[in-house]
């Protein structure tokens, strides 16, 4: 069934859904310890370690780990800042199969099929001022503030149990989600980024990489959507790399649980994606369902290319190919920038 | 299992069928190839990293190596650090970050971080 996913501030019954599913993932055993999930993606990756405290683990925590270990783990050939999620081609569809798999248990938890993940369009709050951008109704009245322990509204009820420090995955002691925007950077994007990024004719290029269309070489010439919405060059002005951007850019400036790793421990972390994704669906609108790398194209990545596998820890894997076009999950009410 | 609540009408989508893979470590790992462990051609080990930059210009190969060792009161920075093309630098525990410097990077690590673990290690016992 394809289900519409709505702006988050324009749309109380999407905004509803969400929450209230959200949270049912949350307080929902997976019947799956610490340890256990440990054990189980070492029987993959034999070097992935926990640390920490031993205890039960919710459907959401599971999403979480998922993040990390994709997050944790390399391809080849090595390129900067690049593991199976992040840092170059794959960085969209496999963040496009992370929400539908999500948005699956949101509409299993609820059972509500018409269950939808919602978008922020962060870049019409980047339009406001520096102090105006935490103050929002968004963070007020819906998401339980931007600085400070979430104590208030629906995701007071949220526990972090896993948290990236450093290197090292723990299993801690449950605790409220926390956030500290505009502290580590003091804007978020801003429409005229975004534009600029989608000025980009081609999805990605050569070294498949965070230094993709960084042009400080001939090397990285190339144009790279995928590397300005990700956040590593800056999008107004191309062949310079000044992040963090758009998507790099809201992770930073919120901070706090949206730093490290375990980033999907928070809410907005799907919020963020959503709108990427929605960016994503704006470009291939301009510029057709188009991905590189191809399957023979030379020193592209293994896990980026378009017929590789995904890293899937939950739920079945899918190829970038099979999500190009996400119409048979969901659609966007409005791919207007 | 615990936690299920199975229904008819999302066989497809049920908590079993996602779990499937994880009680497997998951699909779709590049086949002998993935290894955990921050990636990257910087690395990270006992608080020294490694970033290589290179550039073509004017027909010259230019190369340039860059070896960090961090530590934070004496001890290893647990994680690598990695130099962009452009001299930000950019420390794998922070993925959406790169900043000046790295003093600027401890500086975060600290202030994110702390020098303390966020628990007692009880899964030591299991590793």
């Amino acid at each position: 069934m394809t289900v519409t996913r709505r702006n988050i501030l324009t749309s109380d019954e999407a905004r509803e859904r969400f929450l209230s599913g959200v949270v049912m993932l949350a307080q929902e055993d997976a019947g799956i310890t610490a340890s256990q999930a440990m054990f189980a993606v070492r029987s993959r990756i034999p070097r992935f370690e926990m640390f920490g405290i031993e205890q039960p683990l919710t459907v959401w925590d599971l999403f979480v780990l998922w993040h990390v270990v994709a997050m944790t783990t390399s391809s080849l050939p090595p390129g900067r800042l690049r593991n199976l999620a992040h840092g170059g081609p794959v960085f969209l569809p496999w963040h496009r199969l992370f929400l539908i798999r999500l948005e699956q248990q949101l509409q299993r938890v609820t059972g509500d099929a018409n269950t939808a993940l919602p978008y922020w369009d962060w870049a019409a709050d980047g339009e406001l001022s520096p102090t105006e951008q935490p103050e929002t109704r968004l963070w007020k009245d819906i998401l339980g503030g931007s600085r400070g322990d979430v104590a208030s509204g629906p995701l007071a009820a949220m526990r972090v149990r896993l948290f990236q420090q450093g290197n090292r995955l723990w299993s801690v002691p449950p605790r409220p989600l926390t956030r500290d925007a505009g502290t580590d950077i003091a804007t978020l994007p801003k429409r005229e980024d975004v534009a600029a990024a989608l000025k980009a004719h081609l999805y990605d290029s050569a070294p498949w990489d965070g230094d993709s269309d960084s042009g400080l070489s001939e090397q990285t010439r190339g144009e790279s959507f995928r590397n300005r919405v990700e956040g590593w060059v800056d999008p107004r002005t191309p062949g310079e790399q000044a992040p963090p951007q758009l998507h790099n850019r809201v992770h930073v400036w919120i901070s706090g649980d949206m730093a490290p790793g375990t980033s999907p421990n928070d809410p907005v972390f799907y919020l963020n994606h959503c709108n990427e994704d929605r960016l994503w669906e704006a470009w291939m609108s301009r510029n057709g369902r188009n991905y590189r790398p191809g399957d023979t194209e030379p020193n592209a990545p293994s896990g980026h290319r378009l017929h590789d596998q995904m890293y899937a820890l939950l739920g079945e894997s899918l190829t970038p190919a099979q999500v190009l076009d996400p119409s048979q999950w969901y659609e966007y009410d409005d791919l207007s920038l | 299992m615990k936690g299920l609540t199975l229904m008819s009408s999302y066989d497809e989508t049920d908590l079993a069928r996602l779990l499937t893979h994880l009680r497997e470590g998951g699909i779709g790992l590049p086949e002998g190839e993935a290894h955990a462990g921050h990636g990257g051609p910087g690395g990270g080990h006992n608080g020294e990293s490694t970033s290589v930059r290179t550039a073509s210009y004017r027909g010259h190969e230019i190369r340039v190596e860059t070896t960090y060792r961090a530590t934070i009161d004496g001890e290893p920075l647990d994680g690598g650090l990695d130099v962009l093309n452009n001299g930000a630098v950019h420390y794998h525990g922070l993925p959406q970050y790169a900043v000046a410097s790295a003093l600027d990077i401890l500086r975060l690590v600290i202030d994110h971080f702390g020098t303390e673990p966020p628990a007692r290690d009880e899964l030591g016992e299991f590793r």
